[in-house]
């Protein structure tokens, strides 16, 4: 069962200032598109078009490696 | 040539001394294989998401190079080898993405504290002058209660003297009619 957008335009859309965020340094604007676990939400949820979520989560990826984001939370911990 | 950039993570217990001894020596080698340096900069001593080789915090070194795609693979040796540093990561990128010397972190330090001084200079001064202006307020107020309290006072005492006054009214009455008597 698939959960309905929040939006149903893509925020990236005609927006250069926001797709230059795109990047694994500004690691705080890409806390907004992982859970509290630390997992990446789906596209279906935040309303993103499939051409920049595909950016969004190779950039989390490498903010990954780089311990700038987490792997994985434990929320009951955090 | 292409351009590349590098972040690196380097164990938190190292001094400057030691920071720079490390960075030079990457930055030599990029320009032993022709290449220069474009833009470098330090994060800082930041907390790391999970912990690294038993490490919580570590110091981030960023830099910006222009170099041979066939030589990049030596600076990756350099930084696998090297024990000091903890994380590396080399990613390509557009000439576009390369940043200018004004938005340096460590530049930005130095301007904020010179703004946060003027600052607490500023507050200081406003403070000054409201515990001035309060201690005025509260010596009006003490002058003011001092007033109420004296004419107080004055009018207890008019009162004791009229009780008196009739006091001595009623005894010369009283006299006058025992002498009359």
């Amino acid at each position: 069962m698939a959960i309905l957008a929040q939006s149903r335009v893509c925020p990236f859309k005609e927006d250069k200032d926001l797709i230059k965020q795109i990047d694994y340094k500004q690691y705080k604007f890409l806390k907004k598109f992982i859970t509290d676990q630390g997992k990446i939400i789906p596209s279906h949820v935040t309303g993103v078009s499939a051409k920049y979520q595909r950016l969004i989560a190779a950039e989390i990826k490498k903010a990954r490696i780089l311990a700038l984001l987490p792997f994985a939370v434990d929320p009951r911990y955090s | 040539m292409n351009n590349y950039e590098i972040v690196y993570i380097i164990h938190p217990a190292l001094q400057e001394g030691r920071l720079i001894d490390i960075k030079s020596k990457i930055h030599e080698k990029i320009t032993s294989f022709k290449g220069k340096v474009l833009y470098d900069d330090s994060w800082g001593k930041k907390k790391l998401a999970y912990a690294i080789d038993k490490q919580k915090y570590g110091t981030y070194l960023f830099c910006q190079f222009l170099l041979e795609g066939k030589d990049v693979q030596a600076i990756n040796t350099d930084c696998e080898l090297n024990s000091n540093i903890l994380r590396h990561l080399i990613t390509r990128i557009d000439s576009s993405q390369i940043l200018d010397e004004k938005e340096k972190k460590e530049v930005k330090k130095e301007t904020n504290k010179k703004e946060v001084s003027k600052e607490v200079v500023e507050e200081k001064k406003e403070v000054s002058e409201v515990a001035e202006e309060e201690k005025e307020e509260v010596s009006e107020e003490v002058v003011e209660e001092k007033e109420e309290v004296s004419e107080e006072v004055v009018e207890e005492k008019e009162e004791v003297d009229d009780t008196i006054d009739s006091d001595n009214d009623n005894k010369e009455t009283k006299e006058e009619n025992s002498e009359k008597k």
